[in-house]
């Protein structure tokens, strides 16, 4: 395979491993995306649909000629729905060494009494 | 004839279909998906010049300081350990995908290297480390004179 054959390639996109957890307060994910920074990450929130996407700016294998690989290059995406109903505004975001951290807050509403009036 | 980029990379696919394969059976109540290791980890690619040799291995997540490389003039070796993290007394895990385990590995060398002249850098989840050739291992150019 050539260079030339390599940098044409279309790059795969795979769904990154996740853990979730959930509170009563927020949902929190960890997504594994070695190769990502906080410039080539994108996190979206539409309709109940959270979407993350990451590209990675390096090949791993330059000179195909001389690389052995066991791993290509690739980048990152998935969805996940979230059936809660959250806080969009105070969800954050933060990455280190290829590892993503969502923090999703759930929407929690008040208690609300409803006054009850007498039909004349 | 294929065009390139219609090869099937069985590595990679195989890890699609074991996602697809997980989330279907994530769905399903009381299933516990199991955490299917493969054999050799991490995944190494490596490359080599006249100058040096580079691998190149994904370890996302992970602390610098839990990551071990020794070196031998013949042979690296990898190991650490990959940890989650703490959750809050009120938090449960609801999904765990990512690996959590103790690994070494060593890989054996094609040539001898400098062992005084490694340089491992961690940055963005991706391990390297770049070993030197020793001098005898050197291509050295043979200047052909006329007969």
């Amino acid at each position: 395979m050539t260079t030339d054959q390599v940098e044409t390639m279309p790059r795969k996109v795979l769904r990154p491993r996740v853990d979730i957890a959930e509170s009563d307060k927020q949902i929190e994910l960890w997504l594994e995306m070695p190769g990502a920074d906080e410039k080539s990450v994108d996190v979206s929130f539409e309709k109940n649909m959270l979407t993350i996407k990451g590209t990675v700016a390096e090949s791993c294998c330059k000179e195909p000629a001389s690389c052995c690989c066991e791993y290509e290059t690739v980048d990152y995406e998935r969805t996940f729905e979230i059936a809660t109903e959250i806080d969009t505004a105070e969800i954050s975001a933060t990455i280190k060494d290829g590892l993503l951290h969502l923090e999703v807050p759930k929407k929690i509403e008040a208690p609300r009494n409803i006054v009850i009036e007498k039909r004349e | 004839m294929r065009r390139i980029d219609q090869i099937w990379n069985s590595c990679c696919d195989f890890d699609q279909v074991q996602s697809t394969i997980n989330r279907v059976l994530g769905h399903l109540p009381g299933i516990e998906i199991p955490n299917v290791m493969p054999t050799a980890f991490p995944l190494l690619n490596i490359s080599n010049d006249e100058e040096q040799i580079v691998l190149t291995a994904e370890l996302p997540g992970m602390d610098s300081e839990n990551i071990e490389v020794n070196v031998l003039k013949d042979s690296v070796t990898i190991s650490g350990k990959m940890t989650k993290p703490e959750l809050g007394e009120d938090s449960r895990w609801i999904r765990k995908e990512r690996r959590e385990r103790n690994f070494e590995r060593t890989v054996a060398l094609p040539i001898e290297v400098d062992v005084e002249a490694v340089e491992a850098v961690y940055g963005k989840g991706i391990l390297t480390i770049r070993l030197q050739r020793v001098e005898s291992e050197k291509p050295k150019k043979i200047s052909i004179q006329a007969g």
